[in-house]
C-alpha cells in the first residue's frame, strides 16, 4: 500500500502544530548541541595548551639570591634529559604583566618571583631535583585552570542534557501526534482494518505523515539554528584576542546529522505508540 | 464441522447487559447462498460483525475457513479478513478517496501491483454503472451510487465469503436485481454469500436460497434449511 500513501486524507493534510513543535525542539537541540560541541573544543584547547606545561617559580625577596637561584635552576634544567624547552620569563615582562594592577605604584621595587616556563617534564621529578634549593616551587601551569576546565565541563554537561531533553521531547510529541492522528482518523483506520490492512500498514500511513511533518519541522529548526550559530560565531570572532569560535568539521557534520536523527527518533516513537495503540483495535 | 463459517453456541454481550446474540450455532457451507433476515434490532449487524471479525464473541466458538478465531493471534486476522468481502449498511467509504481509489483499496492492501489494479477496477466500475464517476468523491454520489461502490469494493478481490448488510437498501429495483445477479454469479463461481436484508423482493429473486431468521438474538432455523417462499413452517 506504500506507493499510494498519498491517497489518504491524513497524508494530504498540511503540516500543522506538530511540524512547528518539531522545529522548536530541533532548534533547541541544535543550539544546545552546538554549545556542547563548542565547549568541548574550548576545553580541549585549554587543557591541551596547559597539560604538559610546568612553571618553576623562584620566590625570594632578596634579588641577588633570587637571581643566583634562578641561574642554578636554569643550569640544572639544561642538564636534565626528557625536557622540552625551558623559558625564563624576563623580569620586565613579568613587571609589565603586574603593572596594570598596581594602580600607579612603581613595580620596579616589587620582589616579583622569577618565572621559568617548561614544556614537558615530570613535576615530581623536578620538585625533587630542586629540593635543596630554597624558595623554588614547581607547579603545573594548568593547575590554576582546573576550576575553569571543570566549569566548562559542567556547562557542556548541561548543554548535552538540554539537547537530550529536546530530543526526548520530540519523541514524546511524535507519540502524542500519532495517537491524535489515530483518534482523528479512527473511522478511516477502522475501514482499513476491516478490509484486511495490517497494523503495520496502518501505522505506516500515520508515520508517513509524521515523518514528512517532522522533516519539515527539522528543516526549519536547522535553518534557524544555523542562522543563530553563525551569527554568534561571527560576533565571537569579532572579539579577537585569540578567542576561537570555530566548530570542527566533525562538529558541523554532527550538527547537520542531528535533525536527521531527530526525524528518525520521531518516526520510531510514533511507530511504537501506534503499534501499541492498535493492539486494542478489534 | 467443516464450513466457511461455523458458529458453535455463540453469544455476544455488550458490557454487562443482556446477550444481544445467544446460543447461535450454524454453518455456512462453501459455495452456499444465505439470506439473513429479522426485524430491526434482531442482531443481524452484530452477527455480521462477528463473522467479519469486527467483534469477538462473549462465548462460544466462531470458526472461519476452518480456523477457530478465538485462538488466532492478532497478526493473523488481516489475512482472514482479506478472504471476506463486506458490504456495510452505512457503506463505510473513505470520503477523501475517489470512487476508483475506494474500490481499489482492498487490492492495494493485499499488495497488488498498480499496473494490475487499473483494468480490474475499471471493469467492475463499468459493471456497476459507475465508470463515468470513477474520479468522484463519495460525498458527491447518491446513496445508491455509494452502495454500488461499497459492493464493488467488497467483490473486487473475489473473496471466498461475501457478507452484505442490506446491500440493496438504497438502489432502485433494476439495480438491486443487477447487484444480486453479480453476487449470484460470484456464488456460482464458488463464493459463499450471506446477505442480511429486510427486502422480501430480494428473497423472491433468489428462490431456493437458504434463509436464517434472527429473532431476539436467536436463529429460528439453525439448520439454515428454510427456503423462500416457505415450503414448510419452522417454529
Amino acid at each position: 500500500m506504500k506507493p499510494r500513501l498519498a491517497l489518504l486524507a491524513l497524508q494530504r493534510q498540511r503540516p500543522g502544530t506538530f511540524a512547528l513543535l518539531m522545529a522548536a525542539t530541533c532548534l533547541l537541540m541544535l543550539l544546545a548541541a552546538a554549545m556542547a560541541l563548542a565547549l568541548r573544543g574550548a576545553a580541549q584547547q585549554v587543557s591541551g595548551a596547559t597539560a604538559t606545561r610546568l612553571l618553576v617559580q623562584v620566590v625570594d625577596a632578596n634579588p641577588d639570591r633570587r637571581d643566583a637561584t634562578a641561574d642554578e635552576v636554569m643550569a640544572r634544567l639544561d642538564r636534565m634529559r626528557g625536557l622540552g624547552s625551558a623559558h625564563r620569563v624576563p623580569m620586565e615582562q613579568a613587571r609589565a604583566l603586574v603593572a596594570p594592577y598596581m594602580d600607579g605604584v612603581p613595580v620596579s621595587e616589587l620582589p616579583l618571583p622569577v618565572l621559568i616556563e617548561l614544556d614537558g617534564g615530570d613535576r615530581g621529578r623536578l620538585a625533587r631535583s630542586f629540593a635543596d634549593l630554597p624558595h623554588v616551587q614547581v607547579t603545573a601551569a594548568g593547575a590554576e585552570l582546573g576550576p575553569l576546565i571543570r566549569l566548562i565541563g559542567a556547562l557542556r554537561g548541561v548543554s548535552l542534557g538540554i539537547a537530550l531533553t529536546a530530543a526526548a521531547a520530540s519523541g514524546l510529541i511524535a507519540m502524542l501526534a500519532a495517537r491524535a492522528a489515530l483518534a482523528r482518523e479512527g473511522a478511516t483506520l477502522n475501514i482499513l482494518h476491516a478490509l484486511g490492512a495490517t497494523d503495520r500498514q496502518i501505522s505506516y500511513l500515520v508515520t508517513g505523515k509524521i515523518a514528512r511533518d517532522a522533516a519539515i519541522g527539522a528543516t526549519i529548526g536547522l535553518g534557524a539554528a544555523l542562522l543563530i550559530i553563525l551569527t554568534i560565531a561571527s560576533r565571537i570572532a569579532a572579539i579577537g584576542a585569540g578567542v576561537s569560535p570555530a566548530l570542527s568539521a566533525g562538529a558541523w557534520v554532527t550538527l547537520l546529522l542531528l535533525p536527521v536523527a531527530l526525524v528518525g527518533l520521531a518516526v520510531l516513537a510514533a511507530q511504537g505508540a501506534l503499534l501499541v495503540a492498535l493492539r486494542d483495535a478489534p | 464441522m467443516a464450513g466457511i463459517v461455523h458458529f458453535d453456541n455463540v453469544g455476544l454481550r455488550y458490557g454487562t447487559g443482556a446477550e444481544t446474540l445467544a446460543g447461535l450455532s450454524f454453518t455456512l457451507a462453501p459455495g452456499s447462498f444465505h439470506f439473513l433476515t429479522g426485524a430491526s434490532g434482531a442482531g443481524k449487524t452484530s452477527l455480521i460483525n462477528l463473522i467479519t471479525l469486527a467483534q469477538r464473541p462473549s462465548r462460544g466458538i466462531v470458526s472461519l475457513f476452518g480456523e477457530d478465531t478465538a485462538g488466532l493471534p492478532r497478526k493473523r486476522l488481516p489475512a482472514l479478513r482479506r478472504r471476506i468481502g463486506v458490504v456495510y449498511q452505512d457503506f463505510r467509504l473513505i470520503p477523501q478517496l475517489s470512487v476508483f481509489d475506494n474500490v481499489a483499496l482492498p487490492l492495494r492492501i493485499s499488495g497488488m501491483a498498480e499496473r494490475d489494479i487499473g483494468s480490474r477496477v475499471e471493469e467492475l466500475l463499468d459493471w456497476v454503472g459507475l465508470a463515468p464517476r470513477a474520479s468522484a468523491k463519495p460525498a458527491t454520489l447518491s446513496g445508491g451510487e455509494q452502495q454500488r461502490v461499497a459492493i464493488a469494493r467488497a467483490v473486487i478481490t473475489h473473496p471466498e465469503l461475501i457478507v452484505a448488510d442490506e446491500p440493496t437498501g438504497n438502489v432502485d429495483p433494476d439495480m438491486a436485481a443487477r447487484l444480486l445477479h453479480l453476487l449470484e454469479v460470484m456464488n456460482r463461481q464458488g463464493t459463499t454469500v450471506l446477505i442480511a436484508t429486510h427486502d422480501v423482493h430480494l428473497l423472491r429473486q433468489m428462490p431456493g436460497a437458504n434463509i436464517m431468521r434472527l429473532a431476539k438474538g436467536r436463529i429460528d432455523d439453525p439448520t439454515g434449511s428454510v427456503r423462500f417462499p416457505p415450503r414448510e413452517s419452522v417454529s
